[in-house]
């Protein structure tokens, strides 16, 4: 086959295809990154445990121990009664700048542990987790209160698994365009190719040699969109995370922008031969018209 | 090597295209297959080379009964017998020599041979000094000849041939058929369909009449 057949019509699926696969890769970077922001976000997600001020040395060194076993905190900050007061008081200074003489106050205020989630724990898992972790402390010796932000965790977890499933879907779709842009390409290319084919058939070829070639387009055709998205997408990766760095730098968003992993670039490309193999296996069928086209010039 | 009996071809309409046919083409004979345009001439070779299967009857060709055969046999078939169109059927973005060498390669023959071989053939029609010509370059008659080739390159037991004379001026016409008879010569059996009548005559060869799908004559 030489290359000026159908060169308009392979040029431009592979366009298409390209623009398909790279808004499946764009997709799959931003449900990367957002994960990412998310997940540093999250990192601020904590649990505060008041304590009751009758509360013991030991019982104390207990309870960090026993969250510790759990294996799903982090950091562990004790806040003394003196601490929280002092902090309180920066806080309000200029509302109520004689707060500091009120000692009726400081014993209202109670010492309390910080909690920081284990970093491990994925945002969707956090809201269950401290659930989880707060039931546990309940019961527990010289406990006040238990406090952690439930309704924000919430809406966050919400926010993440929403973002997720609509990318998963976003992907689907652009995935089952690509599919039908191939097999329409290939199935025009099976077409043009008819009388090569019913020639084909008449020397008695088998269906596994005639398909060959168009396996092998297929493959190409899938294989060369993937990498040219897979190029382009890491240009625009590149120059966004450019901009962050340097334009946006306040954000600090920068440093924690990550490409896709070169597994998943080898699995894709890998991914979109297959599929392009695979959409001309199924359009490749037989066709075997050895004297139907000429039956019909003969009419 | 080709018998049928009482083979019948109906097409949806219902088209009774083949009614009843019999008949037996022996090894190296040559037979000419005539009459009028949709006397179902088309269909028949379409039934020897498994392009189309039979309502009802037998057929048998080359060893392999038509009516049992399954879908790898039929390549195998395919490989046994050669087929030469009206329209040459050739690849317009191969040279004379890819196309005649393509029923080797789909048989996997090696390379070295392919060549001895396509050029022997080539050499055989009188075309080996334009084998790396294009068909679209040729004339018509230079085009029928490829075909043929191609048709004989892989030594088939039996060469169908439909009309292949029907785009060609009388001269070439001729030749075509003086190039039939000589692959006769070496001993495949040719089976030549053509409405041409003054052109069956004068050759003096076994003529199967068919007029509506039924054979009104064998002449030896
Ligand atoms: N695929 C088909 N479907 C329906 N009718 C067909 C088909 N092929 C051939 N016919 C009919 O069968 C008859 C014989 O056709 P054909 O074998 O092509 O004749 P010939 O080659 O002698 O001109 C015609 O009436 C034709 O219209
Ligand atoms: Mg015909």
């Amino acid at each position: 086959m030489k290359p000026k057949k159908n060169f308009i019509l392979r040029l431009s699926t592979l366009v298409v295809l390209t623009a398909c696969f790279g808004a499946i890769i764009a997709s799959l970077l931003l449900a990367q990154n957002f994960k990412n922001l998310l997940t540093m976000w999250g990192d601020d997600v904590q649990m505060t445990v008041y304590l009751s001020s009758e509360i013991k040395e030991s019982d104390l060194a207990e309870l960090e121990e026993f969250l510790k076993q759990t294996g799903q905190v982090g950091l562990i900050t004790r806040i003394s009664k003196e601490k929280a007061f002092n902090d309180f008081k920066s806080q309000l200074a200029s509302y109520a700048p004689d707060l500091g003489q009120d000692e009726e106050l400081l014993k209202l205020i109670p010492a309390s542990l910080q909690v920081r989630l284990a970093s491990g724990i994925a945002p969707q898992d956090q809201m269950r987790t401290l659930n989880e972790l707060a039931a546990k402390l309940k019961n527990k010796e010289g406990i006040e209160d238990i406090s952690y932000g439930q309704d924000w965790i919430e809406k966050y977890g919400a926010i993440v698994t929403a973002v997720e499933r609509s990318i998963e879907a976003l992907v689907c779709i652009i995935l089952a365009a690509a599919l039908l842009v191939m097999s329409n390409a290939i199935r025009a290319s099976v077409q043009l190719r008819r009388d090569e084919i019913s020639v084909l058939e008449m020397i008695g070829a088998t269906y596994a040699y005639i398909r060959k070639p168009f396996l092998k387009e297929g493959a190409v055709l899938g294989g060369a969109s993937v990498s040219m998205a897979m190029v382009f997408c890491y240009l625009a990766f590149v120059a966004t995370k450019n901009l962050l760095v340097t334009k946006l730098s306040f954000l600090q968003l920068g440093h924690y922008l990550t490409f896709i992993s070169p597994l998943m670039v080898l699995l894709l490309i890998l991914g979109g031969a297959g599929l392009g193999a695979l959409g001309s296996y199924l359009c490749v069928r037989k066709i075997n018209d050895g004297w139907s086209s000429r039956s019909k010039s003969e009419a | 090597m080709i018998e049928f009996s009482h083979v019948y071809k109906t097409y949806s309409g219902p088209v009774h295209a083949l009614k009843n046919i019999d008949l037996k083409i022996g090894k190296g004979e040559f037979v000419f297959l005539t009459g009028p345009s949709g006397a179902g001439k088309t269909t028949l070779f379409k039934m020897i080379s498994a392009f189309d299967s039979v309502t009802s009857g037998n057929v048998n060709v080359a060893g392999f009964n038509l009516s049992e055969i399954n879908h790898r046999e039929i390549p195998i078939l395919r490989r046994k017998i050669g087929v030469v169109f009206q329209d040459f059927k050739l690849l317009r973005d191969k040279t004379l020599f890819e196309n005649v060498a393509l029923p080797l390669q789909v048989r996997g023959d090696k390379n070295v041979f392919v060549q001895r071989r396509v050029h022997e053939v080539l050499e055989k029609v009188g075309l080996a000094h334009r084998h790396d010509q294009y068909p679209e370059f040729i004339s018509g008659g230079e085009q029928q000849r490829t075909a043929i080739a191609r048709a004989i390159v892989h030594q088939p037991g039996v060469l169908i041939a439909d009309e292949p004379t029907g785009n060609l001026d009388p001269r070439m016409s001729e030749e075509i058929m003086d190039l039939l008879e000589a692959v006769c010569a070496q001993g495949t059996t040719v089976f030549v369909a053509s409405h041409d009548l003054e052109m069956v005559k004068r050759r003096k060869k076994r003529t199967l009449e068919l007029k509506d799908g039924m054979i009104v004559g064998d002449l030896k």
